[in-house]
């Protein structure tokens, strides 16, 4: 496991050329999930890195076949990525009952598939990855307890 | 009882979706005195002096109500208003609560209603007054939402039993709303699952699985048990009990 934390600014290289194509800015999380990775200070154009397009997650660095990796939003919500609207880190949370409970702190995420374990909130709780509902510009929504 | 809040605290949270957009903030509380109910909310859009949004959020569309914001599903739950009867656009000459008088059927002037009070969660609703006394203190005060209640232009007619259910504070008042209704029947239209939770067997149903509950229903044969909700399970049982 690792974390957003953890990897942020680390290097993307190619492993036909092992150059450098960028560093991890910011992760696009959809479906529980990370979809792409935002990546920046690339020579290229484009921006993001599918998840599929990763070949190797590791502690140092995000592997990836070339520098073709690199690409463009093709959606919306990729717009609003890179837009820096969709960052979870420091983002607020907000239960589906409507309250509030502290912010981000930490995303846990599996590197092999990409999936979100968990989410620290504040300095104590921790918010299974499963709870995850989205991700907007306001709020990253959880699902609450069953209390009321 | 879930948690209170006064109608007017609502007013500036965020609207936002499951997505974890934010599509609005609350403008107004709509409250339909005559229905007893909130009807939904008037919106601003988002940010400042950015001024009033053309949509509302009609109650049936809301998820929920916290203390931090409102959420609903996505973005369609915003709809255009309509100008039928009863809907958020009509005139809301009706709806003036705030500043009607409360006087019971006794002929007492309790105060006049100063806010609304609602429950929080997934199950948003009307549940009483807040009144400030006519009294020199202006003390103010909670008031259950009567069953059974006339509202003209600038009184409320209110069963003089309500007095028994004053709190003076939101803490104790849910229970106090509890007790209300569990005294007075739930025959209310568009409150018809009001919560028992008090009294010697309600407190107990609430907290039993429906299934449960569904089965002892069939056992004293209570009719239109299949399509009760929980709550209306729990309130059935403690009436027929009641009259045992």
């Amino acid at each position: 496991m690792t974390s957003f934390r953890n990897t942020r600014g680390i290097p993307v290289v190619a492993k036909s050329s092992a150059e450098q194509v960028g560093k991890v800015k910011h992760f696009v999380v959809d479906g529980g999930r990370i979809q792409a990775l935002h990546v920046d200070g690339g020579k290229k154009h484009g921006q993001l890195v599918s998840w599929s397009d990763v070949s190797a997650f590791g502690d140092d660095a995000v592997i990836v076949s070339d520098d073709d990796a690199l690409r463009d939003a093709s959606n919306d919500r990729e717009h609003r990525a890179l837009r820096d609207e969709l960052v979870m880190l420091d983002k607020r949370v907000l239960d589906d009952v409507g309250d509030e409970h502290g912010s981000v702190a930490d995303v846990v995420f599996n590197p092999d598939d990409g999936t979100i374990e968990s989410m620290t909130i504040g300095d104590e709780e921790r918010v299974a990855g499963d709870r995850l509902l989205g991700v907007g510009a306001y709020a990253v929504m959880v699902a609450g307890s069953e209390e009321d | 009882m879930s948690r209170l809040l006064n109608a007017t605290e609502v007013i500036g949270l965020a609207v936002v979706t499951l997505g974890g957009d934010d599509v609005a903030e609350v403008r107004d509380v709509v409250y339909e005195p005559s229905r007893g109910g909130l009807i939904g909310f008037t919106l601003n859009k988002r940010g400042f002096f950015s001024g009033r949004q053309k949509q509302v959020l009609t109650i049936d569309s809301v998820r929920s109500v916290g203390r931090d914001a409102v959420v609903v599903d996505d973005g369609e739950a915003l709809t255009d208003k309509g100008d039928g009867k009863g809907s958020i656009g009509a005139a809301s000459s009706d709806r003036d609560v705030i500043g009607a008088s409360v006087i019971t059927d006794q002929g007492v002037e309790l105060g006049t209603v100063s806010d609304v009070v609602i429950s929080l969660g997934r199950k948003v609703e009307a549940v009483g007054y807040e009144i400030v006394g006519s009294d020199d203190d202006a003390r103010r005060f909670f008031m259950p939402l009567p069953d059974q209640l006339a509202v003209s232009g600038d009184a409320l007619m209110v069963p003089s039993a309500c007095k028994e259910f004053i709190r003076d504070d939101l803490t104790g008042f849910g229970g106090a709303v509890d007790a209300y209704r569990a005294d007075h029947g739930s025959g209310h239209p568009g409150r018809g699952n009001a919560k028992r939770t008090s009294g010697a067997h309600g407190g107990a149903d609430s907290s039993r699985s429906k299934s449960d509950l569904y089965a002892e229903a069939r056992e004293l044969d209570i009719s239109g048990r299949s399509s009760m909700t929980k709550a209306e399970l729990v309130s059935a049982l403690s009436d027929r009990r009641g009259v045992r």
